[in-house]
């Protein structure tokens, strides 16, 4: 591996790299050693075990009869293993309808976070508008202002425009993601302008430039922002929490409160089981896509 | 050029076209979102066809995990009358119900009953949002059924404002087994002295391979079942409107709590207190009487119950919640809900409520039904609640109408109870210092109300 030539778009070539010379006489410098490796991999190995013991906690209990769940030592397989709990949290709420609801505001929430991030990250990035830099540092400031400051205030604006427990009521608040706008941003400045300039020689519109080329360029960083935005979605709790009036609106996050007791002891074994109902569904969402959002984080920070 | 001025022209139109329903919602919102002066109100669904004829009721209640219960006596109410339409909203637990409350004030847009936490409703009774009951009573639904300790505490200046329903008080819980290998009587403690006697015997006992130990506070939130050992230790908590935990008597039972952990090595703080319990690493627990289902179903060993123990006063908290009418709405909407409770406040409903969900049942009525005599008849243990009543009395008054000093309380308790080195006279000088700074709006405040109520 000396010295490689590399061409880019436009068809100009780079000088060569010169390596430096390494100190060892041997072996790559740039990989770890015997020692390194194992080092390395106990930190891995503690690191996975602090975040997977309690989910393997969680999935033992919710497989165990209440008396059984705070046993010591720990069964990790149950003995008296029992599908209880989950019938019992499945009665205790309607929970289909919660899934439903939940559904419903992940699927159209997330089409309208991502698109209104996409057409604005666009527009901070390609297009020439008064006012620009006023504008994205207002969108920067949205980001510091924490949820919990607005509560009050936007129930009362929802409260007004008659959409307290409707789905519009649950959604509106959080619909434009500042997030989202401001990672698609950064990736949309990383992307290559030489492209855009071309395209628009050729007579393409701002339009045709957003969809033909900008999408598919920075697709890992759309498919992240549409992924975190429909696990947010799934996970909100505090808004739906003041918002929804009623049981046929609940959401899935707001459902699980449903298995918990006012005073006295918590039936543990319902709770983990109906937790664990919950959790699934976005696991799967995440194992599929994984790989999308490592690149998309990835890509935005070395572009 | 043509393409940006088509764009500007767009975006001119659909800024003014956001603007439009923004504004209006801005005028309604200063006009009070209801026509007149009442609130409107806030529906936990669609009203059913064949109901729409009716005044809808909207309840909004804590007590979610008793949904099959309480649905049940909906659907009934629904069923026995003409005139309303009944519908419950359940809510996890006393504060988001306060949260979600106080959010709907703001909007105007609030259900009729609300079932508030004995440390919740004086928020919404400083704000004067509650309305007087005394001129809805009729039938079940009157002052004179219920329990007196549990009725005076919801009672302002001579007036009624909230109801008692899902009521508790603590009590103590032991574990006969560990007794019976100590040689310790089959009761509960009479006195904290002997109570602290007590732990000594049960050195060399062990469980699961640990020392068992004599109990384990409720660390996470310790102040509700602080109120027993302080009472009983000649202390309060406040004196009218006065606080008071820097009186000798509540150190002292700090003191008391604290040499137990990090003197005599018999008690701990824990965030697990009933489970430690249940899994028989402690004797005994001191907790709510509205767990004893729980506990009994997930105990291994034989439990007992008796009343919390008392050196020169034997007193317990009420603690749980009750029921308010909201005062912004209409009167029809009022008389609704007074129907509504009336119907709810049965002996026979009362006294369900309370098998099904531990609570002490809140009624004389209910107490005598069949349903109540037959439990007690079968599981003395459950008669101990009702029994303990005589000791009842409600907490003292800055901790009832100041949010704050419960978790302010919590937290200089927690630190007695893992700190060997905090000192508890430190501890509550520090906490009423704290208190003083934050009392003077809620006095205000409470001496409005209490006098114009």
């Amino acid at each position: 591996m000396t010295a490689t030539l590399t061409q880019d778009a436009t068809g100009r070539q780079e000088p060569p790299r010169r390596r430096k010379r390494s100190h060892r006489a041997h072996g790559d410098p740039t990989q770890p050693g015997v020692v390194g490796t194992v080092v390395g991999a106990i930190l891995l190995v503690v690191t996975a075990g602090v975040i997977l013991v309690p989910v393997l906690w969680l999935i033992s209990a919710a497989f165990k009869p209440n008396s059984e769940i705070y046993e010591w030592p720990i069964e990790w397989i149950p003995s008296k293993a029992t599908m209880q709990n989950f019938i019992t949290a499945w009665e205790s709420a309607p929970l289909a309808r919660f899934f439903f609801n939940s559904l419903i505001l992940v699927i159209v929430g997330t089409t309208v976070k991502t698109s209104l991030a996409v057409f604005s990250a666009f527009a901070f990035v390609f297009l020439e508008f008064p006012g620009k830099k006023y504008v994205f540092l207002l969108v920067l400031g949205v980001l510091m202002v924490p949820n919990n400051v607005t509560l009050v205030i936007n129930y009362i604006t929802i409260s007004d425009l008659g959409l307290v427990n409707t789905y519009a009521g649950i959604l509106l608040p959080g619909i434009a993601s500042a997030f989202g706008t401001f990672l698609l941003r950064q990736h949309f400045m990383g992307l290559e302008r030489e492209v855009f300039e071309a395209a628009e020689v050729d007579g393409a519109g701002a339009v045709r430039q957003l969809f033909s080329f900008a999408i598919p360029l920075a697709r890992p960083a759309v498919v992240t922002v549409a992924l975190l935005g429909a696990i947010d979605e799934w996970n909100s709790y505090i808004w739906p929490l003041i918002v929804v009036n009623s049981d046929q609106m609940r959401t899935v996050s707001l459902g699980l409160q449903f298995l918990k007791v006012t005073d006295g002891l918590q039936q543990w074994g319902p709770i983990m089981a109906g937790t664990l109902m919950i959790m699934i569904p976005v696991l799967l969402l995440f194992l599929f896509a994984q790989k999308s959002i490592t690149t998309g984080f990835v890509g935005a920070a070395t572009k | 050029m043509s393409r940006t001025l088509s764009r500007r022209a767009l975006l001119g139109t659909a800024l003014g076209a956001a603007t439009a329903p923004v504004l209006t919602s801005c005028f309604r919102g200063t006009g009070g979102g209801g026509g007149s002066s009442s609130f409107g109100q806030a529906l936990a669904g669609n009203v059913p066809d064949k109901y729409k004829k009716r005044t809808v009721s909207v309840m909004w209640m804590p007590w979610s995990n008793q949904k099959s219960t309480l649905d049940k006596f909906i659907s009934d109410f629904n069923d026995s009358q003409q005139d309303v339409y009944a519908q419950i909203l359940y809510i996890q637990d006393y504060q988001t119900v306060n949260d979600k409350l106080a959010a709907a004030l703001q909007a105007k847009k609030v259900p009729d009953i609300a079932g508030l936490g004995s440390n919740q409703w004086w928020r919404f009774m400083l704000d004067e949002t509650l309305e007087p009951l005394d001129g809805h009573f009729s039938g079940n639904f009157d002052a004179s059924k219920f329990y007196k300790v549990f009725l005076t505490e919801g009672q302002v200046n001579n007036k009624t404002f909230w109801m008692p329903w899902g009521r508790s008080t603590p009590m103590t819980y032991y574990n006969k087994d560990i007794f019976h290998k100590a040689g310790l009587p089959d009761r509960a403690p009479k006195t904290f002295t002997e109570f602290r006697d007590w732990g000594k015997q049960l050195k060399g006992l062990k469980a699961k391979g640990q020392q068992i130990k004599l109990t384990a506070f409720n660390a996470k939130n310790p102040t509700w079942l602080f109120n027993n050992p302080a009472w009983s230790f000649g202390g309060h908590f406040s004196e009218g409107l006065n606080v008071t935990v820097d009186d000798p008597g509540v150190i002292a039972a700090a003191k008391y709590e604290s040499d137990l952990i990090h003197s005599d090595g018999v008690a701990y703080g824990s965030q697990t207190n009933g489970d430690d319990f249940t899994n028989g690493l402690t004797a005994v627990n001191f907790a709510s009487t509205a767990g004893l289902t729980a506990v009994l179903q997930t105990a291994k060993f034989d439990v007992g119950t008796g009343f919390e123990p008392g050196d020169k006063l034997q007193k317990v908290p009420t603690g749980g919640g009750g029921l308010s009418i909201l005062r912004g709405i209409s009167d029809e909407r009022k008389q609704a809900a007074a129907k509504l409770l009336e119907f709810l406040y049965a002996p026979e409903r009362v006294a369900a409520f309370s098998v099904a969900s531990g609570y002490i049942p809140c009624t004389m009525a209910a107490t005598n039904t069949d349903t109540i005599q037959k439990l007690w008849k079968n599981d003395p243990r459950y008669k101990t609640a009702s029994d303990q009543l005589k000791n009842a009395q409600f907490e003292d008054l800055l901790w009832r109408i100041m949010p704050l000093t419960s978790r302010d309380m919590d937290k200089s308790m927690q630190k007695i109870y893992s700190d060997a080195s905090a000192s508890p006279a430190d501890e509550m000088k520090a906490l009423a210092e704290k208190v003083k700074q934050q009392e003077s709006s809620y006095k205000k405040k409470y001496e409005k109300v209490s006098t114009s109520a």
